[in-house]
């Protein structure tokens, strides 16, 4: 029998029985649009926590010094010898070394801000880095130390951008801003200047920062800017300008992560792990709820399968007769089995595609209603799913396969179809 | 054209209560004969004919159609054999409800190994021409009388060109005129050349016959 001639077929099947056809494809598409529904809600709020909350990078270990120092013989200072060591560690295709700038900062503003006018003044955090950590994000410039009364270029953190935008902007009548809009924008910094705490001897160094990109490994509340701008800074004010806040180790692939850092504990280092612990627990948290949710899904799955089991065994003993006149005619068991079959996997495949697509509106309409009903805040998506292209063919696989599973015994039923009993007449 | 050779059929063979409604039947049917097999109900005649038409496969003996031995035959190999070389005619006519005349006469050529050839539809167009339906290829079975449905019947059967046409009672749902069409249908179709093998208790089909047999206790006469 050709695919065709099997086409032909089940179309004729099913189209005898539609209501009892469309109560399958219901049960199916029910079991499904739950499994996307709540795996695509998973995915969405999993990356939501992942890239924007706590956009923790898999490949990256951030070295920090420990909390009790060794005193003078400086075992656990993060000094150039120390890096050293750290780069040689197998597994670390790099180490990013981090200098805090170590005066307190302010920043008094008073002009025009993105043709609003805005006059304010706040502490500033600074950190440098290597240009390499950040560079894939500069939009501007190389991100190299300026010197001396030029600007200084600054990477902004994504997760500060989100908070201005969605909190400071809306509360304080600013314009909401971009990435791209903040480019080429320059504040005033004076270094070893604070509003709130005792500054160290020194003098007070004025510099104007420009930013050039903003970037998830931007220092969250604060400016990023090049290595050597810290350490010049330092310098200027009298600040340690030799051993550095952090140094972060790239993995030469996340999976040699733990490796690394059990290395780094043996050299009497700390490793800065609370917010990729943060991140881990929640992902798990929402992972194991993502499953339990799945889980249920597949439950509602082997129901309908039991569903179309019921549905197709009473299909089968129905047409008995039918099928008695289709061995007559030169139907196999084979073709049979495969007649039955095959109108399972039309249901099935029909309650999957309908399932996904109900999961993917219902996923629209939730993320609308939210949107509308809850205030923006910051790391407010712009939808809490994410459908992959995979999970389109999941729901349909599933679909597929609670279909086929509950169509196995009414499909072998049918095959094995006596037709001379099947036909019997009223003949003697 | 048809050579059976010490049919037994016994059902629920080794139960209490198992019957043998055939014990040792030889047949032989010349090419062309037009056979009528009568006997009381519950005879065997159906059973007989089942078996020659490879439906039912649960007997003892030898049974050979047009030089091939069917006897142990795979069910691919029976499905093969009932799709090309014999056509069953029912008494409850077994049209597939939901399908037009012509479908229920297409009805095989779904089952072919290359499936529906080109064709396919003027070959149904035919066969229904030839029982004189060739008005009513789109109605449905309920929208036929039954001479009419045991009509499209009759061109389900003759639609693969069949060596052989078993008839099962095949007027027995009909009223004498209908039947009277349907015999002569019969008669034109064997002088045409057709093997044809009727299982019946019409006296008019018996008529019809080059040869009557009677089945009776399990035997052939």
């Amino acid at each position: 029998m050709t695919l065709h001639a099997l086409a032909t077929l089940v179309r004729l099947s099913l189209s005898r029985d539609r209501k009892g056809a469309a109560s399958s494809v219901f049960g199916v598409s029910v079991g499904v649009f739950a499994l996307v529904f709540f795996v695509s809600l998973g995915l969405g709020v999993g990356a939501l926590v992942r890239e924007r909350i706590f956009p923790v990078d898999a490949n990256l270990v951030e070295v920090v010094p420990p909390q009790l120092s060794l005193g003078p013989l400086g075992a656990g200072k993060l000094d150039d010898a120390m890096v050293l060591r750290l780069s040689a560690i197998p597994g670390v295709a790099h180490a990013f070394r981090k200098m805090s700038v170590r005066v307190p900062a302010v920043s008094i503003y008073d002009g025009d801000f993105f043709g609003r006018r805005l006059r304010m003044g706040v502490e500033v955090l600074a950190v440098g880095v290597e240009k390499e950590l950040v560079e894939q994000d500069v939009q501007m410039g190389d991100f190299s130390d300026p010197g001396p009364g030029k600007p200084v270029p600054a990477v902004l953190s994504t997760r500060l951008l989100d908070v201005y935008n969605t909190s400071f902007a809306r509360a304080r009548g600013l314009p909401q801003l971009s990435p791209s809009m903040l480019v080429g924008f320059s504040f005033p910094v004076e270094f070893n200047r604070s509003f709130v705490a005792a500054t160290p001897p020194g003098p007070v160094s004025a510099e104007k920062a420009q930013v050039v990109g903003v970037s998830s490994r931007g220092l969250l509340a604060g400016l990023t800017v090049p290595l050597e701008t810290a350490r010049r800074l330092n310098q200027a004010c009298g600040a340690d300008a030799q051993t550095y806040s952090a140094v972060a180790l790239l993995a030469k692939d996340p999976s040699r992560v733990p490796e690394l850092v059990s290395a780094v504990r043996l050299m009497g280092l700390r490793v800065d792990d609370a917010e990729r612990s943060l991140a881990e627990n929640i992902g798990a948290a929402v992972a194991m709820t993502t499953s339990a949710f799945a889980l249920l899904s597949v439950l509602i799955c082997v129901v309908s399968a039991f569903n179309i089991f019921h549905a197709l065994s009473a299909s089968v003993r129905a047409r008995e007769r039918d099928l008695g006149v289709m061995r007559a005619v030169g139907a196999s068991r084979r073709n049979i089995f495969s007649l039955v079959f095959a109108e399972a996997a039309l249901l099935g495949l029909l309650g999957g595609a309908l399932g996904t697509l109900l999961a993917r509106l219902a996923a629209f309409a939730v993320d609308r209603a939210v949107i509308a009903a809850l205030p923006d805040f910051p790391f407010l998506p712009e939808s809490f799913f994410r459908a992959p292209w995979w999970l389109a063919l999941l729901g349909l696989a599933v679909g597929l396969a609670a279909s086929l599973a509950g169509a196995w015994l009414p499909a072998r039923r049918a095959s094995g179809v006596d037709p001379a009993r099947a036909l019997a007449g009223q003949g003697g | 054209m048809i050579s059976v050779k010490g049919l037994v059929r016994t059902f629920d063979e080794g139960r209490p209560g198992a019957v043998t409604v055939l014990q040792g039947v030889d047949l032989e049917v010349q090419k062309g004969e037009f056979v009528a097999i009568v006997g009381r109900s519950g005879s065997g005649k159906s059973t007989l004919l089942q078996v020659l038409g490879g439906l039912d496969t649960a007997y003892q003996g030898e049974v050979t159609v047009d030089g091939a031995t069917i006897t142990g035959s795979s069910d691919a190999a029976l499905s093969r054999y009932r799709n090309e070389v014999v056509g069953f005619v029912f008494q409850s006519f077994h049209l597939v409800p939901g399908l037009t005349s012509a479908q229920n006469v297409a009805l095989p050529a779904l089952f072919r190994p290359g499936g529906a050839a080109a064709g396919t539809v003027a070959r149904a167009t035919e066969a229904l021409a030839r029982v004189g339906l060739e008005e009513k290829l789109s109605r449905l079975p309920g929208q036929l009388s039954g001479g009419e449905r045991q009509r499209v019947a009759i061109a389900r059967a003759l639609f693969s060109q069949p060596k052989v046409l078993l008839c099962d009672e095949p007027t027995g749902n009909l009223d004498a005129i209908t039947a009277e069409e349907i015999v002569a249908l019969f008669t034109g179709l064997n002088r045409a050349g057709l093997t044809i093998v009727a299982v019946t208790h019409e006296d008019r089909l018996r008529a019809a016959a080059s040869r009557v047999l009677s089945l009776s206790k399990g035997k052939l006469s």
